[in-house]
């Protein structure tokens, strides 16, 4: 074996063992990558879950007022129908505005119905609509980490071309919450 | 080698810091009880630790007390979501976890308290309970400054009623599988050890760059829960069979709980 096949054999073996390593490389990253999107996906189910049941205390709310009747109506039927579209929101946007309509709704009640300060287990309904409340915005936070987490992962430089290398599948740039006009903010119930 | 495993424990740096504030002290793995404002006496606080000791190791609940001056800013129900889940109260499996977070009254500013229940005891102890709880039976006593027996009171009720959720047959149950499974994970991290030790004798040049890279190699991709000491942890207490408070177990918080202000 002379010097120059020697020289080609070392630059071939090279190059190879490199692409070889890189592929193992990308094999983790396809599967970190995965289960960053699973995460995710896990958080937004518990994120919707949140709304859902943030919206679940509506009805209880109107049931606790003795004699609501007018207006009852229209609002179970808001709630209701802000209700079943949450399971089929797909991103952040929608979602806020479905939120939006259900604190709206809680709102009406604590407006249209004052004595509903009066009622015994009123004072159990106050921390049930706070920890509603708790209950959302630590989903959203929870949400926002894992869509950051997984958003960061996958744009990493060597990441995107392991990524590109290894798997198939698209991997997403998810949307996170961001603190829009309003929805955003907290229903604000008057208690006083 | 080199420049995949710097990689990866860049990876791996990155999630172990997670965000606690300056303000929240650093856990221990056999305590229970942070009195950092020290509202409580050293025996008082003694009493308390023994009490939730014993209760973590006959029920799997994991209920711990911090009580801080200052919140540095945080809602209290913020900061109890936060400690729970950056230090893993209650099991991983079970988020059997309480957070008892109480900021004391001031000449300037009011005292706060939040109770934080893991997604596992929201049902034993409802939002509305645990309201009932910290205004009946803890903020009467705060007010005369009996903080050891406002405490003492809340926490009777809270283990009774979490005590009827889990207790430790329930928790020796759904451990009894993972028994298994965390013996087979044992049993391979030493098999790979093993044989990295043995190729470390052949060649011990390579021994102090692989052994990082496979910790590192075996830390990322031991799956995207928070908190994977914690997760080791519980695993241990597996192996021994008796399932012991001894550290916690890497529960988490769905934003549970409830608090207020005196």
């Amino acid at each position: 074996m002379n010097k120059a096949t020697r020289a080609i054999l070392i630059f071939v073996g090279v190059i190879v063992g490199a692409f070889v390593l890189f592929y193992l490389y990308g094999t983790s990253v396809y599967s970190g990558a995965v289960d960053n999107q699973e995460l995710v996906k896990k958080e937004w189910g518990n994120v919707q879950v949140a709304y859902q049941r943030r919206a679940d205390l509506v009805p209880q709310l109107v049931a606790t007022v003795k004699g609501a009747r007018d207006n009852e109506r229209a609002i179970l039927e808001n709630v209701t129908k802000a209700r079943s579209g949450m399971s089929a929101a797909q991103n952040p946007a929608e979602l806020q505005k479905l939120g939006a309509d259900i604190n709206k709704a809680i709102n009406i009640v604590f407006e249209n119905y004052p004595e509903i300060r009066s009622t015994a287990n009123f004072s159990e309904l106050q921390a049930q609509l706070e920890g509603s409340e708790n209950r959302v915005s630590k989903a959203r936070s929870d949400y926002n980490d894992a869509v950051q987490k997984s958003n960061s992962f996958i744009r990493g430089f060597w990441k995107k071309k392991a990524l590109a290398l290894v798997g198939d599948e698209e991997f997403k740039v998810y949307d996170a919450f961001e603190a829009t006009e309003g929805s955003q903010n907290a229903p604000k119930v008057e208690f006083n | 080698m080199k420049f995949i495993s710097t990689l990866f424990l860049a990876l791996w740096v990155g999630q172990i810091f997670a965000q606690l504030p300056d303000c929240v002290p650093p856990k221990e793995d056999s305590r229970l009880v942070y009195d950092m404002a020290q509202m409580l006496q050293p025996q008082e606080a003694a009493q308390l630790e023994q009490n939730l000791q014993s209760f973590a190791k006959s029920t799997s609940n994991q209920i711990v007390i911090v009580t801080l001056t200052d919140l540095c800013g945080f809602e209290p129900s913020d900061l109890s979501f936060k400690i729970m889940d950056e230090w893993g109260v209650g099991q991983a499996d079970l988020d059997n976890g309480v957070v008892l977070l109480i900021k004391p009254k001031t000449a300037e500013s009011k005292g706060q308290i939040f109770i934080a229940t893991g997604r596992g005891l929201e049902g034993a102890l409802p939002d509305g309970k645990i309201h009932i709880i910290w205004e009946n039976e803890m903020i009467p006593q705060f007010k005369q400054n009996n903080y050891f027996q406002g405490i003492l009171n809340g926490l009777t009720v809270i283990e009774k009623l979490a005590q009827k959720e889990y207790d430790i047959d329930t928790y020796a149950k759904k451990h009894k599988s993972e028994k298994d499974k965390g013996g087979w994970v044992g049993l391979v991290i030493f098999g790979i050890v093993g044989l990295l030790f043995l190729f470390g004798k052949n060649k011990s040049m390579a021994r102090t760059n692989n052994l990082p890279f496979w910790t590192a190699f075996w830390l990322a991709n031991s799956g995207p829960r928070r908190g994977y000491w914690n997760d080791f942890n519980s695993r241990n207490n597996g192996w021994g069979g008796g399932g012991g408070f001894g550290g916690f177990g890497g529960g988490s918080s769905g934003g549970g709980g409830a608090g207020g202000s005196w």
